[in-house]
């Protein structure tokens, strides 16, 4: 009974206070991308197993756009994409009130 | 070569007389064998008693567009040696039955079941061959992982109700329990019959988390199949992952880099600790306890923490790659993860200490929810539920995978087969994972982390198997055409274990079920895949 009474006790208060910080160290997150590097070879696109990645074209440009909702954090789009314009970001905190603002898009700056 | 003619001469030894051809050797543990259906008895009850060797998995494949049949193929794990002998049986398509090898192997029983449920095969002598995978809704005579049943078909719900077995008597009661539980845990339905809190049978409905796994993975590209695998469970989602990847390399014909092989095994071994972990607290929490459940949830979180630091992900995603891994291990990286682990072992140590004393706690846990050591072999359980009821079996000993080949490590086996027994198999085994994860990092050999794979020659199989926390992960895939895979197959841990839980609740009082069911902590997504 002591020993259970005592260790409890001496454990205190686990719960870690992050603060505003929305980075987790070491984490893997949604893909951060370069859209001017970004050549619109398709490869990111064909290579996600969630559908995430898509181009867009309209008129003579291309753009690439990211669906965060559907990202699986797999880290396969940056493996593979030849110009190294896909790094991931250690973001964990992406709940927002509009699916809007989980789409993540530029203009292939090279395609 | 030399290994492979061992092998086929030690067989020829084993079952004299039989007329079976060999079909295939992937790697120099695993065989085929083909036999007639006249002798496909007679082989498998051999094999069991003279290699000797326990069913550790059965399963059919849709093969007419190769072959013109079907086949049914039961792997066996030979003790005492390393070989995974596979018994094949041609069924044709008019015929559509084989003989059960139930009656002669207990183990086979729900291997069977789902057979005639998604391939339509009638395993002939079945004791009971009530419907297993498919819900009660599901159309009669529509088997989903035959090649003409199409993906995405729709299919409309008939009426059907799952047939309980009665318990009749005076006093007796029937308690539905699920699928929707009191925690926030996987759907699953219990029937008991009781008598007072006396419970006098148990029958289980499972597989509401079927997702048709096998069946989405057929045709699929061999690495996005890796993804999938990842998320069979989340629990195993590493070993699952490990158990494909070494399918493939294997029907590949390629040995892994060194680094990636220690860089697995150490991630494996964090999965066990932090599944071992988060159960022994689980079981606290069974009977109430929540100075265990929160101390020990507690190291679970700073294991979870550490996953994530290591891998990224706290479930360990993304840690393997089809020939090697995308992750390493850096000096700083290896120095939180010994410094983290001194601080768990400490910690671990004495709360299971403070655990062990409480006399209300080891009052609850032992001789609770027994588990025959005789009920166990002939089940063919896995796992700390195997090794907590006197079966001495690992396959990171028995067939060492990854860097586990010539490790000296605890595997704790006890006889009693009780809630204790299982608490304790999970603290030795706790503790032989903190060593071993020392010893697979004391010497890190430089080098690359993967080789590419290539394209995989179609219609190859093999094999590829984990120990997980939960016991034995077997996986078999056969490849297709223009690297995909014509066929997946897994066997998960819980598969085996979950009949053998309801042989272990009868006697107990319904109170005690919550504390049986943590005690094997199964589960269930990966039995319904």
């Amino acid at each position: 009974m002591w020993t259970i009474f005592r260790k409890s006790a001496g454990t205190g208060i686990v719960t870690r206070d992050i603060g505003q910080n929305t980075d987790a160290p070491g984490f893997q997150g949604p893909p951060r991308i370069e859209f001017s590097g970004c050549t619109a070879c398709g490869r990111c696109t064909k290579t996600c197993p969630a559908s995430a990645l898509a181009l867009i074209r309209e008129k003579e440009q291309t753009a690439l756009r990211l669906d965060i909702g559907r990202c699986v954090y797999c880290g396969r789009c940056s493996s593979i994409c030849p110009e190294r314009v896909i790094t991931s970001s250690q973001r964990f905190s992406w709940a927002t009130k509009n699916y809007q603002d989980l789409y993540v898009g530029g203009r292939c700056g090279r395609g | 070569m030399l290994e492979h003619n061992k092998n086929g001469g030690w067989l020829q030894h084993v079952l004299p007389g039989i007329g079976w051809c060999l079909l295939s050797s992937p790697a120099s543990n695993e065989l085929y064998i083909d036999v007639q259906v006249k002798d496909w008895i007679k082989t498998a009850t051999t094999l069991v008693s003279k290699a000797p060797a326990y069913l550790t998995t059965m399963f059919a494949n849709d093969e007419r567009p190769l072959t013109g049949c079907f086949a049914v193929y039961a792997i066996f794990a030979v003790q005492d040696r390393d070989l995974l002998v596979g018994v094949r049986l041609a069924i044709d398509e008019t015929q559509a039955q084989f003989p059960s090898l139930t009656p002669h192997i207990p183990a086979a029983h729900w291997y069977e079941r789902e057979i005639k449920d998604m391939f339509g095969l009638i395993p002939v002598g079945h004791p009971d061959p009530r419907r297993l995978v498919l819900q009660p809704d599901w159309p009669k005579r529509l088997h989903p992982l035959r090649k003409d049943f199409l993906p995405q078909t729709k299919v409309e719900p008939q009426q059907g109700k799952m047939a309980f077995p009665m318990v009749e008597g005076e006093g007796v009661f029937e308690v539905p329990v699920g699928p929707i539980h009191a925690g926030i845990i996987e759907p699953g339905h219990f029937r008991f019959s009781v008598v007072g809190e006396e419970i006098l049978h148990l029958e289980a409905k499972l597989f509401y988390t079927h997702r048709g796994i096998e069946k989405m993975c057929e045709g699929m590209d061999v690495q996005g199949i890796l993804s999938v695998a990842e998320r069979i469970c989340g629990a195993c989602s590493l070993s699952h992952a490990t158990a494909y990847a070494q399918a493939i390399e294997r029907i590949s014909g390629i040995q892994i880099p060194q680094r990636a092989q220690k860089i697995r095994s150490i991630g494996l071994e964090l999965e066990r600790l932090y599944n071992h972990i988060g159960d022994i607290g689980n079981i606290c929490a069974g009977v109430g306890f929540a100075f265990g459940n929160m101390q020990l949830s507690k190291l679970k979180e700073e294991v979870m923490a550490l996953n994530e630091r290591f891998a990224g992900n706290r479930f360990l995603h993304g840690v393997i790659a089809l020939g090697g891994v995308n992750t390493d291990i850096s000096l700083n990286m290896a120095s939180d993860i010994r410094n983290t682990l001194a601080m768990i072992e400490k910690e671990f140590k004495k709360v299971t200490e403070i655990l062990l004393e409480q006399t209300e706690f080891i009052n609850r846990v032992e001789n609770t929810g027994v588990l025959e050591h005789e009920i166990a072999a002939d089940l063919g359980v896995v796992g700390p539920v195997a090794r907590a009821a006197g079966l001495d079996r690992d396959w990171r000993r028995d067939y060492p995978y990854a860097d586990y080949a010539g490790k000296k490590f605890v595997i704790p086996v006890y006889q009693t087969g009780d809630v204790f027994a299982r608490l304790q198999v999970r603290i030795d085994e706790t503790l032989s994972s903190l060593e071993l994860i020392s010893q697979f990092m004391e010497t890190m050999p430089t080098g690359i982390l993967r080789f590419a794979i290539g394209t995989v020659p179609a219609y190859q199989y093999a094999l590829g198997y984990v120990e997980s926390p939960r016991g034995a992960d077997v996986h078999w895939v056969m490849t297709g055409k223009n690297n995909t895979v014509y066929r997946y197959m897994i066997r998960s841990a819980s598969y085996p274990n979950w009949p053998s839980l309801a042989l272990a609740v009868p006697g107990n009082i319904i109170p005690d079920f919550p504390l049986i069911n943590k005690s094997y902590e199964l589960c269930y997504a990966c039995l319904d895949r």
